[in-house]
């Protein structure tokens, strides 16, 4: 069995959780001695008996990859899409079911969505994106396979956490997908130390710049990008606790990180984190500036009685170990009608 | 100058002609000194000045490739649309027009038809598709170049590598 693996957005073009995923999902993979390879897009001899793609894969790749008996796994991520209301997804099931049932075969295969259908598994990292794969595109279950995400195993080793400082620490690049300005103001407003660890997006954009303003060493703290996990956890570890205030996020591999190094967790009131840290984490109000001050300023006060939600976090090779079963399955000849 | 080139199109999946063309493109542009490589979309230190794309960009990696300032060189054939009739090639600009006016984002999240217009150079081969790159998706006449790919073992593809050259020079010096 030879897997290939693919990701049509560049790594130079953004460094982010998906390029840890698939170069963790890699090495793990060949720890368990599946032969498995990047696929060089330019190399016409390369040879693979399943093409395994981060993002949605055109269908027509797919079917071309069919007429070379390649099968094709796709791993997804419903980022937006998972943290709906269910109102919201019956607003899109309509136009979506509709165009899929009602569009002319050329058009229709234009459609993104057409290659759930089309593609011989698709992969989500959360149940909550299987149910809007099943319920707003209509995907069968059982062509879908839920597979989470892991973690390195110096963060599930890291033990207990001194939680010496007197600051709370959010990890991630500056950016607008991470609300990191309107965080750094709610810390201001609160008067609760923040620390943040990232680099921003954009050295030159105009969001790092306004953001820049903000850090007094006080309440608003900035450590640039840490390139080593050691150095990492020992900042982790020394917080008080930590907060997370994207936009949206499918699992947050940051998150889980903060939590096996011991720390509690504020995160946003949404599906994935409910999913992920249930009754073992504390949440951001639904809205409202005045209240996530509040919000902020109480875990801030109650972190030195909080613990660090103790939930079941995987290895990497025990993602390895699962998405195995997965090719497996793909694998196998389909049963005669 | 260093030029990346990119296609989404895996070339073990492809079309002979799609190989041809992207591999013959770049052993000529290398014999007239240009610096190419095939972008490794598995590498996070690669670097590079200008992205060559081979068909249609996805929007979101069009904006990222902005923020990273590089400069956006888009090569497509638009041979469906060339074999249309008139009457159908009307209806498909009412329906591009109707879709970027009725849900921009989300016929640009879907069809990426903006990139054509945003990008800082498209190449066909043909000037009838040159029109149809500006009738169809609006992209100014003085962003469309026509440079037709040659026979791999011919001459021809020394032509097409010196038009290229030519082209990332000019965009190149543009932005300084």
């Amino acid at each position: 069995m030879k897997i290939l693996l693919n990701c049509h957005l560049p790594f130079l073009l953004a460094h982010g959780g998906m390029q840890i995923q698939i170069e963790q999902t890699k090495a793990a993979l060949e720890k368990i001695g599946v032969d498995v390879e990047y696929l060089r897009w330019w190399d016409e001899s390369q040879k693979g008996d399943i093409l395994h793609h981060f993002g949605l894969f055109d269908t027509a790749l797919t079917k071309l990859a069919h007429r070379k008996n390649w099968k094709v796994a796709m791993t997804v991520l419903l980022t937006a899409q998972c943290n709906r209301s269910e109102r919201e997804y019956l607003v899109r099931k309509i136009p979506i079911r509709g165009a899929l049932a009602l569009l002319p075969q050329k058009l229709k295969a234009q459609l993104p969505w057409q290659t759930y259908f089309e593609c011989d598994r698709v992969i989500v990292g959360l149940k909550a994106e299987r149910m809007v794969l099943e319920k707003v595109y209509g995907v069968p279950g059982e062509h879908v396979s839920v597979v989470p995400l892991g973690l390195n195993d110096v963060f599930l080793n890291a033990g207990p956490a001194s939680r010496t400082d007197d600051a709370l620490i959010c990890t991630g690049t500056i950016s607008p997908a991470k609300n990191s300005l309107e965080l750094a103001r709610l810390a201001q407003a609160a008067k609760t130390p923040m620390l943040f660890v990232g680099k921003p997006f954009d050295l030159k954009g105009a969001y790092w710049m306004e953001f820049q303003k903000l850090i007094d060493g006080k309440i608003v703290r900035h450590h640039s990008h840490v390139s080593s996990a050691p150095e990492l956890i020992s900042l982790l570890q020394r917080a008080r606790g930590y907060v997370l205030m994207s936009r949206a996020e499918n699992w947050s591999l940051a998150a889980h990180e903060a939590a096996a190094c011991g720390l509690p967790v504020l995160v946003p009131n949404q599906r994935w984190a409910h999913e992920r840290f249930g009754e073992r984490a504390q949440y951001w109000p639904a809205n409202g500036f005045d209240a996530s001050v509040a919000a902020l300023r109480r875990f801030y006060d109650a972190c030195p009685q909080l613990s660090a939600p103790g939930i079941r976090q995987y290895s990497w090779v025990e993602v390895a170990q699962i998405l195995c079963g997965v090719y497996g399955q793909m694998l196998q000849p389909a049963p005669k009608p | 100058m260093k030029v990346l080139f990119y296609c989404l199109t895996p070339l073990a999946l492809a079309q002979d002609d799609l190989q041809s063309q992207i591999i013959g493109t770049k052993e000529a542009l290398e014999q007239l000194g240009v610096e190419v490589e095939f972008l490794r979309w598995y590498d996070g230190s690669q670097k590079g000045d200008i992205l060559h794309f081979f068909g249609r960009m996805p929007i979101e990696m069009f904006q990222q490739a902005r923020e990273k300032r590089m400069k956006i060189v888009i090569a497509d054939d638009l041979t469906e649309q060339t074999s249309l009739s008139a009457a159908e090639l009307r209806l498909q600009q009412m329906a591009i027009r109707f879709l970027e006016k009725a849900a921009p984002s989300l016929s640009a999240g879907i069809y990426n038809w903006p990139v054509y217009r945003k990008a800082d150079a498209c190449i066909v081969s043909t000037t009838r598709e040159a029109q149809l790159m500006n009738e169809l998706f609006r992209v100014p006449k003085e962003n469309v170049h026509v440079i037709s790919c040659g026979a791999r073992e011919s001459m021809t593809w020394t032509d097409t590598a010196k038009k290229l050259k030519a082209l990332y020079e000019d965009l190149l010096s543009s932005s300084r």
